[in-house]
């Protein structure tokens, strides 16, 4: 055998590992798509057919018109307003979470200060006590703070920080060696120059993480908009999709076709900040 | 470390002490626990020793809430026991599974992207209520999964969601298959391993498998263990598949904690048990946890600890 | 330290309330909201208006609604809807937070819980002055709001429980289904449908309370006694039979399995599984749209042996008045707005079901599209003297408590794990009658 048969052979079997490799994926993929076709597949049916055809993903009856009464909302507003507010409520409340949570997580993982395993302690029971039963004292506080029929009880929050992100970046922070930031401290950095300088920079994978994760919680929240929005100019799309059915009524058509539509942006957001998160490219700093 | 204590520089150096810019970084989080968790989250402890119905003010009965979870509802424990074996059967599934997948997916390849937003979609559409309704599609006597079993020779007549042996791993299916977020948290956590280090370990001639042991798994260590905690958390406050496909049917398998929770405090008005019964949930999920954190040291390996 | 927090919490709710401000598209004022003070800037009352439903409705009484201001410049309407689920969320965390809307639906299941609580406001003085007019409705719908002796809710419109079947099938089969089926017929057809088609039966098979007080009030009982503190029978041989009947229904395969609705919502499955289903008559147009199928219906089927009609006329909702609003005349004004006023029927037509002013009534039928046709001759047949006997009262305020055992113990049963029957008849109604009986002595 030639070192040029050699060769050949072991592209060969790569491209057929590659093959493989792609046929295998792409098989799971469709398998996790199917929903979202599904989705989309239904809002083209006719009310009619969405279930008496439903194990089909494609539309017999082609209709546009779920679309057309989606879109329509309620009253003088369409869904336009809706996305404007979900955008709205969404954007700033990442933004708040992640600058928020990013100081938080820097404090309690790496600064050594007195009562530091209190807070630590404070925050994990924090992310413990299920949603419902802080619902109703929730409301009344917000209340009283004449905070409801704003947006304010579904933004003010995000920008201090919860349980769930502040660990999260931890768990980062404490991945970093501490070598770094005593060299920088010793070079006569505070700890505000270490997190801005130092630490930051090496965690922006985890931010971009907490910020996907809490645009997407954001987007999809009911219950806050359910409690605290009390005028249709202020509806998210995730309340205004439930408006589609009822016990005596509903129109799964115009809830497929809007419930497909408010996947776009979060979609597009995904497609978007995944590519930040590719094995081995950043983390210059460590190098050398 | 030494700090520098120039003239016009004392407030500098005051804020630079650690127990000074400790809590400086850490204030966003006390002053939100201050105004909007404290305060809830007394009022909740308060009305678990209440008869509340949300209408009415609040009527102080001591322990009967507590008695009544304990020894008179029978679907207090069934709703418990259905919890245990949800959190215990979906959170290691989900947990392999999207540790699996984020590792096959931290390659780039001209599809990755693609794959990776296809492999996050289902988690896109959480608790919808489309969701729902495909959910019940698929799993139906006649629905996608049994024609699927059918065309291999499978029995194709099983109701899933309507079989009291079957509907609990039908939703823990769904939980497994919304493994999204924990992905997307793995592979950010893969990104952030130091190319240096398998380059170091390439030139010490480490192979794949045994750099995946030696360096990827441990650097992976704190990032699992978020995710355990997480999991583990979400698993027992779980409600949303329950009470938007299966309503806790058939015979209470699916009734989870959380929407045995609910339905007393919003359907039957008992918000004061409901308030009890998060509250020794709360302690339930602080045990293991705790657990969990105790156990962190033999198996979490933290570089900023470890060198 | 707490100077400090108390000045960066106040810096940022400014920052956040500011940007609240342009984010709210709102032509009111984006803060306060639901202002409790009854006038705003322009000296216009303020009235809240709460209410749940579908897009149709939303619609609908938006339309409705700028009509009332139209009508009266001196109030200005906040609306507020959602969807049913929501509501009963929404609605509570509004009354416990002090923040009740001034005129909000409700629903038969709920009304008393409500009343009792003090939530509602006591509407007997309006209609003794005439500002909320009721002289074209009938005692007996009053008496639907009436809980305790005062009447705290006016209905929306007046619907019948009915029996929705795909007319299609039955047609094709050359059966026929009679306006008032006794339940021999009703099941024939049931039997025949299934030989034919393969769909099932809902609704023998259903085995709730509700289902429970269709029998019970063929002879004259309903399933919670008058007072609501105790079950409105006590020969558990009624629980026996339904669950015989039953399980004879799901073995003979002509009765849904158990386990098998679970896997459909409401509507598909009256095209993938059932031909039958139990609901209200202003429910028919919504079955049409939604299954896009022939669906008809028919009254509840009836025993033999009946003793009294065991079907009813019923609110469909109501309209309410939250007691502590500052606003009540005007809320009045807006329900005898919907209750008298031709001007809102010409825009909501029955979507709130039949009206229940006789003169409305007269007014909307010939104005009506087919369906709407259909429920209203329907509510006309099922108004025949013969054909109803009168109401329950609203369920107690532990109703659903009670409704939760009956299902718990009906599953139990269907799927074969209770097998002593009369037994666990006699123990749920035991469980039950305390339920209630605490329940009573609470209020």
């Amino acid at each position: 055998m030639t070192i040029q048969n050699v060769t050949h052979s072991v592209t060969a079997r790569r491209r057929v590992s590659t093959f493989i490799y792609h046929a295998l994926m792409l098989l799971v993929s469709f398998m996790m798509l199917y929903p979202v076709l599904w989705l989309v597949a239904s809002s083209f049916k006719p009310n009619g057919d969405i279930f008496s055809t439903a194990t089909s993903l494609w539309p017999q009856n082609f209709t546009l018109e779920h679309y057309i009464v989606g879109w329509k909302g309620f009253g003088e507003y369409t869904f336009g307003t809706f996305f404007k507010n979900s955008l709205f409520v969404a954007l700033l409340s990442s933004a708040g979470m992640v600058l928020s949570s990013a100081l938080v997580a820097f404090g309690l993982a790496r600064v050594r200060f007195k009562g530091r395993n209190f807070w630590f302690v404070a925050m994990v029971v924090t992310m413990m006590l299920p949603g419902q039963v802080m619902m109703i004292p929730r409301f009344v506080l917000f209340n009283k703070m004449g905070w409801v029929g704003t947006f304010l009880p579904m933004i003010v929050p995000s920008f201090f920080a919860s349980g769930f992100n502040i660990f999260l970046i931890m768990q980062f922070i404490r991945g970093i060696p501490r070598d770094m930031d005593e060299a920088a401290k010793i070079d006569g950095c505070s700890w505000y120059g270490v997190f801005s300088r130092i630490i930051l920079p090496m965690i922006v994978p985890s931010l971009v993480t907490v910020g996907v994760l809490t645009f997407m919680a954001s987007w999809e929240d009911f219950m806050g908009a359910l409690l605290y929005l009390n005028k249709p100019a202020m509806y998210t799309v995730a309340y205004a999709l439930k408006m589609f059915n009822d016990s005596s009524q509903a129109d799964y058509g115009a809830t497929f076709a809007m419930s497909a539509l408010s996947l776009v942006p979060v979609l597009t957001l995904f497609f978007f900040f995944q590519k930040n998160l590719v094995e081995g490219i950043s983390i210059q700093g460590l190098k050398g | 470390m030494k700090k520098k204590a120039g003239p016009g520089r004392r407030l500098a150096s005051v804020l630079n002490r650690d127990n000074v810019a400790g809590y400086v970084f850490i204030l966003p989080f006390i002053i939100g626990l201050l105004v909007f968790t404290l305060i809830p989250f007394l009022t909740s402890l308060y009305l678990s020793f209440t008869e509340y119905n949300v209408l009415s003010p609040a009527k102080w009965i001591g322990l009967d809430n507590y008695k009544e979870m304990f020894f008179e509802d029978p679907l207090f424990w069934t709703s418990f026991k259905v919890t245990f074996k949800f959190a215990f059967i979906q959170v290691p599934i989900k947990l392999a599974v999207s540790l699996l997948v984020a590792l096959i997916l931290a390659k780039a390849t001209r599809l990755t992207g693609f794959y990776r937003s296809a492999f996050y979609i289902p988690s896109l559409m959480g608790g919808s209520v489309a969701i729902a309704l495909l959910w019940k599609q698929l799993f139906s006597p006649n629905g996608v999964i049994n024609q699927i079993l059918g065309v291999l020779g499978l029995p194709d007549d099983t109701a899933w969601l309507g079989d009291p042996k079957t509907a609990l791993g039908t939703l823990i299916a769904l939980g497994v298959w919304q493994f999204g977020s924990s992905m997307l948290i793995f592979l950010a956590a893969i990104k952030n391993i130091p190319y240096s280090y398998h380059e170091a370990a390439i030139v010490d001639g480490a192979g794949p498998v045994r750099r995946f042991f030696a360096i990827t798994l441990p650097m992976l260590t704190p990032i699992i263990f978020f995710n355990l905690i997480n999991q583990v958390i979400g698993a027992f406050q779980a409600f949303n598949s329950s009470y938007l496909i299966t309503q806790g049917r058939p015979l209470n398998t699916t009734l989870y904690y959380g929407v045995h929770l609910y339905n007393k405090a919003f359907d039957q008005f008992k918000m004061g048990y409901g308030s009890a019964m998060a509250w020794f949930m709360l302690l339930v999920i602080a045990f293991f946890t705790a657990l969990i954190f105790r156990s962190s040291s033999a198996w979490v390996y933290y570089e900023s600890e470890g060198k | 330290m707490k100077k400090r927090v108390f000045a960066t919490l106040c810096a940022g709710m400014i920052l956040a309330g500011s940007l609240a401000g342009c984010g709210g598209a709102s032509t009111d004022s984006a803060a306060g909201g639901n202002s409790s003070g009854a006038q705003n800037a322009e000296g216009k009352t303020t009235l809240n208006v709460l209410w749940w439903g579908s897009q149709t409705r939303h619609e609908q009484t938006t339309a409705m609604l700028e009509k009332f201001e139209e009508l009266n410049p001196d109030i200005d309407v906040v609306m507020d809807y959602s969807d049913w689920d929501g509501y009963w969320t929404k609605l509570p965390a509004q009354v416990a937070g002090g923040q009740t809307p001034d005129v909000f639906q409700m629903d038969y299941a709920y009304l008393s819980q409500y009343a009792n609580n003090g939530v509602l406001a006591e509407l007997d003085s309006y209609i003794a002055d005439g500002s909320l007019d009721m002289s074209n409705v009938e005692q007996n719908i009053l008496d639907s709001g009436t809980v305790n002796g005062k009447v705290y809710a006016i209905s929306t419109g007046t619907n019948a429980p009915v029996m929705l079947y795909r007319k299609d099938l039955v047609d094709e089969l050359g059966l026929e289904l009679p306006m008032n089926p006794t339940l021999t017929q009703y099941m024939d057809v049931a039997k025949a449908v299934y030989e034919a088609t393969g769909l099932r039966d809902t609704f023998i098979t259903g085995c709730t309370s509700a289902n429970l007080n269709f029998y019970l009030r063929n002879y004259g009982m309903n399933f919670f006694n008058d007072e609501g503190n105790g079950l409105g029978f006590d020969d558990p041989q009624y629980i026996v039979d339904m669950w015989e009947l039953a399980l004879k229904a799901q073995e003979e395969g002509w009765g849904l399995k158990p386990g098998e609705g679970t896997s459909t919502t409401a509507f598909d499955s009256m095209v993938v599984e059932a031909w039958s289903r139990q609901q209200n008559s202003n429910e028919l147009q919504a079955y049409r749209d939604a299954t896009g199928k022939d669906i008809s219906m028919v009254m509840i089927p009836t025993m033999e042996d009946a003793t009294t009609p065991n079907s009813y006329l019923k609110p469909a909702m109501y309209w309410c008045v939250g007691a502590d609003s500052e606003v009540k005349d005007a809320a009045v004004r807006f329900i005898n707005f919907f209750t008298n006023n031709t001007e809102c029927y010409d825009i909501v037509g029955i979507e709130r079901a039949v009206p229940i002013s006789s003169e409305m009534r007269e007014y909307v039928a010939p104005n009506l599209d087919e369906v709407s046709q259909e429920a209203v001759d329907f509510i006309d047949y099922v108004s025949q003297p013969d054909k109803t006997s009168p109401i329950m009262n609203p369920d107690p305020a532990v109703g659903n408590e009670v409704d939760e055992l009956m299902n718990q113990y009906s599953e139990q049963v269907r799927y074969g794990e209770i097998t002593d029957l009369q037994a666990a008849a006699q123990q749920f109604m035991d469980e039950a009658n305390q339920i209630l009986a605490e329940g009573a002595a609470a209020e």
